[in-house]
């Protein structure tokens, strides 16, 4: 527990140190911000009086903006992980210190969660600002936000186990992108895979499961498939981080 | 301290540790040499647990690199080759983490630290960013991270690799100075590092052990060599000089216009230069050198990784 801690500390202050942080930070509230303007604005449009739903209801997965953004600084926040310890040979003196496997996977996971997850603060204020100006429904604000913690922790995991294939950032980035934007397009394709394989694929879709989140819902069985989805690529990660010790 | 037995360890077809057995006493320093790719790295990264054998039982300390990992990587200090460190770290934050992973805390960390800055000379620089130190300082702090568990074993994989030779004497004398009270392994390809750091040594080729032993015995195997040029007939001076006994390997050349003739004793203590003398002058030939040779390390060396 306390190597744990010491090794997520590490991980933690390399986000806070190295440029890549603050760029993905930069570009993620940049992105967001005009997001949230650009629905206030168009939402108070005349012709829009029509549409019943809650600002927050489309910001969180109901905007093409949403996904992409979270897909690319959950690739670019993880891309180091294992990858820079890999080319720079750190991972050397890193797992002949007496620490477990899963010490390392989980300190690195939670660190690349935690930064992620702490970008999602300042976005409070978007909420705080509406509230002085409109009615906002706030169980959608919170909804929102806990399907955003799980499908955080799910995306961060998918990068965490495809930086440890590899001792390339860019690599890692680019296939922990295209992986990611392959789960979220798990929706689209069950509208054309054999019946018998709808099912599966629409429990397996991000998107189909997220859909409550963002309606004020939070429905167990999606927090369930998160949960489970998350655990299980972990331990592919320390699998995986084992496993580069016999090649 | 170390006992290595049968270890094997092959990256697809290809072999790089080839059955190798040896072991290390507490309290010694042993330097592992070979020409590069004789597999010294991927022994020592078994020995640290880094990378399980193929095959072969490998001991530190008491404990089995592969069912007791973490004992056996509590006991080591490691230094690996080109000391990989985490740029952005300052040399005192690194050094507090590496001493945090390997279990010191409170008092007791701040105590080591300071000790491992005094001891590997880094109080100068131990605020500075590691990215902006020099190769010889970067050395220093990958020693010190080595040493601040205080193991009692320590593992240097080319510990003086690419530093400039003010530094590479630096780096000999805290390493001997360290080697006073714990065990070390230490690899290298440059003989004169073994000859003036180690007790002992254990040359390495294409992943097999061809020689183990102490610095004195390993030069001391081989037997002096003696040189000679006179002015004379080639045949002639095989043919005289064939003569002397105790003569195990002749061989004749020319020189300039002399010819030199190069003579093995059988014997490692044997001093021909009397016999060759005497056989000389009694041939009435002109001579300009009459020289011994204990043979160097490097000669050692040579001879069994050429084979």
């Amino acid at each position: 527990m306390r190597n744990f801690w010491t090794l997520y500390t590490r991980e933690l202050s390399a986000l806070y140190l190295t440029p890549t942080g603050y760029v993905v930070m930069c570009v993620f509230l940049g992105v967001l911000g005009w997001v949230f303007w650009l629905l206030v604005r168009v939402l108070n449009l005349p012709e829009m009086v029509r549409i019943e739903q809650d600002v927050f209801g489309i910001m969180f997965g109901g905007t093409f903006f949403y996904w992409i953004v979270l897909a690319a600084v959950a690739s670019a926040l993880t891309m180091r992980l294992f990858a820079e310890e890999r080319r720079s040979g750190t991972i050397e003196v890193l797992m002949t210190a007496p620490v477990t496997d899963t010490q390392v996977v989980l300190s690195k996971y939670l660190a690349a969660l935690t930064f992620l997850l702490l970008m999602w603060v300042p976005t409070v204020i978007y909420v705080l600002v509406l509230g002085r100006y409109a009615t906002v429904d706030y169980g959608v604000v919170f909804s929102g936000y806990v399907g955003t913690v799980l499908l955080c922790g799910l995306l961060t995991a998918v990068g965490t186990l495809v930086s440890s294939f590899t001792r390339s950032q860019f690599v890692s980035f680019f296939v922990s992108f295209v992986v990611i934007l392959m789960l979220f397009s798990l929706n689209f394709m069950q509208n054309i895979v054999p019946p018998l394989w709808r099912k599966l694929y629409g429990y397996m879709s991000i998107l189909e499961q997220f859909k409550d989140f963002s309606q004020g819902a939070i429905d167990s069985r999606s927090v369930v498939y998160f949960v489970s989805m998350t655990l299980f690529l972990l331990f592919c990660t320390v699998k995986s981080v084992e496993s580069h010790k016999w090649r | 301290m170390v006992d290595v037995r049968d270890l094997v360890k092959r990256y697809g077809a290809v072999t790089a540790v080839d059955h190798v057995s040896f072991t290390v006493a507490k309290g010694e320093i042993v330097g592992l040499l070979g020409p590069n790719g004789a597999g010294k790295t991927t022994t020592m990264r078994i020995l640290t647990c880094f990378m399980p054998a193929t095959s072969g039982h490998a001991e530190v300390g008491g404990y089995d690199v592969f069912t007791q990992s973490l004992e056996v990587r509590r006991l080591i200090g490691y230094m690996p080759e080109h000391v990989p460190l985490y740029p952005e770290m300052r040399v005192i934050e690194y050094l507090r983490y590496r001493g945090r992973l390997k279990g010191l805390r409170g008092q007791a960390l701040d105590n080591r630290v300071k000790h491992v800055i005094e001891v590997c000379e880094l109080g100068a620089v131990w605020k500075r960013i590691i990215d902006q130190l020099s190769k010889g300082n970067r050395q220093r702090v990958g020693l010190a991270d080595a040493l601040i568990s205080d193991p009692a074993l320590l593992i240097l994989d080319e510990p003086t690799i690419g530093l400039d030779p003010n530094q590479v004497r630096k780096v000999r004398e805290l390493i001997q100075q360290i080697g006073k009270d714990r065990t070390v392994v230490l690899s290298t390809h440059i003989l004169s590092e073994v000859e003036m750091m180690c007790d002992r040594v254990i040359i390495m080729h294409q992943g097999k052990i061809v020689a183990q032993d102490t610095m004195d015995n390993l030069r001391g195997a081989a037997q002096r060599t003696f040189f000679c040029e006179v002015k004379a007939g080639v045949e002639e001076v095989e043919r005289v000089l064939g003569k002397i006994d105790g003569v195990a390997k002749l061989t004749v050349t020319t020189n300039e216009g002399w010819t030199r003739a190069e003579l093995r004793a059988k014997e490692r203590e044997m001093d021909l230069r009397e016999a060759i003398w005497a056989m000389v002058g009694e041939k009435g030939w002109k001579m300009r050198e009459l020289s011994s040779h204990a043979r160097s390390l490097e000669d050692v060396f040579v001879e069994v990784t050429a084979r």
